[in-house]
């Protein structure tokens, strides 16, 4: 039998599913695509095998929201920890306040979560708030869909079609606590292939003062650069391609873990390393590059295939001093054979009346950690105690170090979405991942991993009232090994848009390549002071390489539901999860012993509703309760027992819209979070195509507390911010 | 207008209402599903009349007929260049291929029976699939702006708010789609190739689904390929009006839409955008009484 075009394979499939005396309504009968076809078709809320939260351009707008993780505090569970104003950790479910490993966060499919150290950079992202159409939170674990590291969750962020836009933006945003953010697009094309160049920029100074009075040094600037081009090839073929660039730079305090605490002691050389403080900013530079090419073989059958590349660089480079007795050969032999006898060395020698002797003190400190305190350590315990009185009134060494890391990641994937009978439609593809990191101080050199995997979903819907859905995921990890996460979900459905659902998932957690093969040390160039053998420091943290994944098991219970006639969305979900072999210890260089010894354990309840009252008024609520319980202390700060929001969005005549926002945790890192936020927006119309557009956002703390940490200070409760925004 | 002309016109339609049985001439472009479709579903109705199906490669003639029915455009002017006065209703006229003026402006013994979709029917519809509906969206070419009147009464009716936008030129549909999604909540779309074509559709339908807007038409091959919902008349449909109008009385050169229709949805489209699963049926009564009810 002769292969029939493609089109006509279309228009035959199409003919299946329409009575023909339909297609023959007109006397020639138009040769239209199958544009949505039934692959295509985003999957509705009520059979997504999870809970999802979709934050909309309306909203998103509404918020006033500069950064993307101050929106993320609409989505239930999600909570948000500041380490500084330019350093934000956003944790699904909380726990530990520094780290945020456990969350995939995506940019129009391309993977934010960088491969090295296991974290995401949102102050860095090179991306404009103004640029997004729409953030789908997908809460709970999703390997089976997205691979290792959705563990949690996943955030994608999904940019608006240069199609959704015609013009150029002009906006500017000003106000108090330095916020100067401006933003200029231009969308230009045809229907067939639009573009958008967008460039913005970004700058706040962060929080007012710390928790003695002082200034806090934590401002931030950023600047961006981004293109997307989509073009529609054919009627059936389409190719997308964008184009990311990002410079920031956030200012830091000097850092530097001297082998003694300088402060607590004061002779010359304490005081001449106490004195020493520069600045140690952090300057950042993202780029990336993503292609999508999707093409409709017929109207059940879809094939895409995504690329990208990216790179990301942190640059740290500052001057440090520490005593010369800190890069001894003495010191750094003991340090290697223990960091534990190391540190205990360093806080006998700080003990203004010691009790016991030396030797005794280290041994019984190291047998209550199960460790020997063996001869050879003995022996350089004691020379590094010599050493200490040997230099007591030296100069201190001085040097250049850096923290610069440059990290790559090249990505491919092909992915097939297939309707095999109008009850079973199967998504299937397989990816491959080039994971390279190059940091002098974190690796020693350059570390790099491959990633392959092969995932699938089938979806089968043997009655109106019933669906099933079972996917997983093979990976294979150069560095890690092999694993294996499966989900499966059913769904009940008790009307059309109504569906009462179970879903089981398992998932893991690589080991990203800091913890696991961290090879950390500092090398100092222009050295001053009294230095003779080589120029490293002591300390030397070295990953153990057979960590194994963390893994999770979830179990939820859920309803999701949209009564249409009322514009009411109401979503529940009731979750179990667990993660087993976690690693939940804080790794410094003179402290480093990753391990796979804690675990987890949530269980609550959350709920999220949008009702759209009327045409003009919109409400939103949100709410999630946690239990848990964790076996290590540091995952058990950022989980809020209770927290939510609460929305009510409001278009009156005359082109003006408002809204009323309420954000609330009961606690964050010990401290409560309760915010008021209200934006008044008045459109001017200057001409059929051209407007402006003058918002007002002011944002009230009501509570007195710092935020996440005691140093998180402002002067003051509110927080108020203009922005300008011209469209022709 | 000839007072004799349109006596003899009258007197023919008389003739022809009369019991005795008739000799209809049916002029198609070609062979089709529809025209097939369409002269069976007359035969059906009028099953003592002679039904004469000739091609219009065959350049028919009236010769003795009663009354003639053509098929689509070419098949109407092909008659309107004969001399004959012989009843004639056009069926399968879409209102892209009329002009303002040959809107008017027919001969007596012409009356058109269109294909495309009735306005007020489409904003019923969209109505009734998007509860507390307040604005639609119109995108036409230059060509068809004499079209938007038509829409504008109909929005009138349904007290919706018909917010339009003529594209004079290709380059710029973008930016007046764009500005047409941002100010309303539905696009309605009508029988203008200029706009709604093969290549157009699909980034057309994807930017509206973007914003989660839906498109309600134009027709129903369009359903298809991914617009929400549509009314429009099949061949039987069709029949049925053809045969109302023959009941009714000779109203010259009127040009009228179908009054029976059927509703056709995408129910795939429907589910993915959140919207309960149309019932095709139960739309259609719901828009006939709702005309019943406002005529």
């Amino acid at each position: 039998m002769p292969m029939l075009p493609p089109r006509s394979a279309a228009v035959l499939a199409a003919l299946c599913l329409y009575p023909a005396s339909v297609l023959a309504a007109s006397l020639d009968p138009l040769e239209l695509p199958v544009v949505l076809t039934a692959t295509r078709l985003k999957q509705p809320p009520a059979e997504v095998p999870g809970s999802m939260t979709v934050l909309d351009r309306q909203l998103i707008r509404a918020s006033g929201a500069r950064s993307i993780p101050e929106l993320l505090r609409l989505v239930p569970g999600m909570h948000i920890g500041y380490r500084r104003g330019n350093q934000i950790n956003v944790n699904y479910h909380g726990t530990n306040v520094t780290e945020a490993r456990r969350l995939q966060v995506l940019v129009d499919g391309r993977s934010v979560y960088r491969p090295g150290l296991a974290t995401v950079d949102w102050a860095e992202l090179a991306l404009a708030i103004e640029d997004i159409d729409h953030i789908v939170v997908f809460r709970g674990p999703n390997t089976a869909a997205y691979g290792a590291n959705a563990l949690m969750g996943v955030v994608n962020i999904v940019t608006r079609l240069p199609l959704a836009e015609h013009g150029t933006t002009l906006k500017y945003t000003g106000g108090d606590r330095g916020v100067r953010d401006w933003y200029a697009s231009h969308s230009g094309g045809s229907l067939l292939h639009g573009w958008r160049l967008s460039l913005s920029g970004q700058q706040d100074d962060g929080f007012d003062h710390d928790d003695s009075g002082s200034d806090y040094r934590d401002s931030l600037r950023a600047s961006r650069f981004n293109l997307r081009h989509a073009w529609q090839l054919s009627p059936r073929q389409s190719l997308d391609w964008q184009l990311a660039a990002s410079e920031a730079s956030r200012q830091s305090y000097y850092e530097f873990g001297t082998y003694f605490n300088h402060r607590k002691g004061n002779s010359p050389l304490d005081q001449a390393i106490t004195a020493h403080a520069p600045d140690a900013d952090i300057r950042g530079r993202d780029f990336s590059t993503l292609g999508l090419w999707k093409l409709d073989l017929d109207a059940e059958h879809q094939v895409q295939v995504q690329a990208y590349a990216q790179h990301t660089e942190r640059l740290r480079d500052w001057r440090i001093c520490d005593s010369p007795v800190a890069f001894t050969p003495a010191l750094r032999q003991l340090n290697a054979l223990s960091q534990l006898a190391a540190r205990r060395v360093r806080s006998y020698l700080e003990l203004p009346a010691p009790a016991l002797g030396m030797d005794d003190y280290i041994h019984t400190y190291m047998g209550l950690e199960g460790q020997t305190y063996t001869p050879r350590m003995q022996e350089l315990a004691h020379q590094v105690r010599d050493l200490v009185a040997q230099h007591r009134d030296s100069q201190p060494v001085c040097g250049d170090i850096n923290e610069n890391i440059r990290e790559n990641r090249y990505h491919i994937e092909i992915q097939d979405a297939l309707r095999l009978t109008p009850q079973l439609r199967l998504l299937s593809g397989a990816s491959y991942r080039y994971d390279r990191v190059s940091s002098d101080s974190y690796f020693s050199g350059t570390l790099d991993n491959h990633v392959s995997q092969l995932f699938g979903n089938l979806e089968y819907r043997p009655h109106e009232r019933w669906l099933f859905q079972a996917g997983g995921m093979y990976e294979h990890e150069k560095l890690v090994g092999d694993s294996f996460s499966p989900r499966l979900a059913g769904h009940l459905f008790l009307a059309p848009q109504h569906s009462l659902r179970l879903v089981y998932a398992e998932a893991v957690r690589s080991p990203d390549m800091y913890e696991n093969h961290a090879n950390w040390r500092y090398r100092l160039r222009n050295v001053s002071g009294p230095l003779t053998g080589p120029l490293t420091h002591y300390a030397w943290a070295q990953g153990p390489g057979d960590l194994q994944q963390e893994r999770m098991r979830s179990r939820e219970i859920g309803y999701n539901g949209h009564f249409h006639q009322l514009g009411i969305r109401l979503d529940v979900r009731a979750f179990h999860e667990r993660i087993t072999g976690m690693n939940s210890q804080p790794l410094k260089v003179d402290n480093f012993q990753p391990n796979n010894a804690s675990q987890i354990r949530f269980k609550g309840v959350e709920t999220e509703l949008d009702w759209q009252l009327s045409a003009t008024d919109r409400l939103r609520l949100t709410h999630a309760r946690i239990d848990f319980d964790a076996t290590s202390k540091y995952d058990q700060r950022l989980t809020a027992r209770h927290s939510g929001s609460a929305a009510w969005l409001r278009l009156w005549p005359g082109e003006i819209s408002t809204s009323l926002m309420y954000y609330g945790a009961d606690q964050l890192n010990e401290h409560r979070f309760e915010r008021l936020d209200t934006r008044i927006e008045k459109r001017l119309r200057l001409g059929p195509d051209n407007s402006l557009a003058l918002a007002l956002t002011w944002q009230y703390r009501l509570d007195d507390e710092p935020l996440t940490w005691p140093e998180n200070l402002h002067d003051s409760r509110s927080h108020l911010y203009l922005s300008a925004e011209l469209n022709f | 207008m000839q007072p004799l002309r349109l006596s003899a016109i009258a007197l023919l339609w008389l003739l022809s209402s009369c019991a005795w049985a008739d000799i209809v001439l049916v002029i198609k472009p070609r062979e089709t599903q529809l025209t097939l479709a369409f002269v069976d579903a007359l035969q059906q109705r009028r099953p003592a009349d002679t039904l004469l199906v000739r091609l219009l490669g065959e350049q028919p003639e009236p010769g003795a007929a009663t009354l003639v029915i053509t098929m689509g455009l070419e098949a109407l002017e092909w008659r309107l260049q004969q001399a004959s006065t012989v009843p004639t209703i056009a069926t399968f006229i879409t209102l892209d291929q009329l002009t303002p003026q040959y809107h008017a402006g027919h001969p007596p013994f012409v009356q058109v029976l269109l294909a495309s979709a009735k306005p007020e029917r489409q904003l019923i519809l969209a109505q009734l699939l998007i509860p507390r509906l307040h604005s639609v969206g119109l995108l036409h070419s230059d060509q068809q702006q004499w079209q938007r009147s038509l829409w504008q009464t109909a929005a009138q009716r349904r007290k919706l708010k018909l917010q339009a936008r003529s594209v004079a030129d290709q380059q710029d549909l973008l930016r007046h789609l764009t500005s047409l999604l941002d100010d309303s909540e539905v696009l309605i779309g009508l029988d203008d190739p200029q706009v709604y074509n093969a290549a157009n559709l699909k980034p057309l339908l994807l930017s509206a689904y973007n914003r989660n807007r839906v498109l309600i038409g134009p027709s129903a091959p369009f359903i298809a390929a991914g617009s929400l919902s549509t009314t429009y008349s099949s061949a039987q449909d069709m029949a049925d009006s053809l045969e109302e109008i023959l009941q009714d009385d000779w109203r010259p050169g009127a040009v009228r839409y179908p009054t029976h229709f059927s509703v056709l949805s995408n129910p795939q489209v429907a589910r993915s955008l959140g919207l309960p699963p149309p019932r095709d049926a139960e739309l259609r009564q719901r828009i006939h009484a709702e005309e019943q009810a406002s005529p």
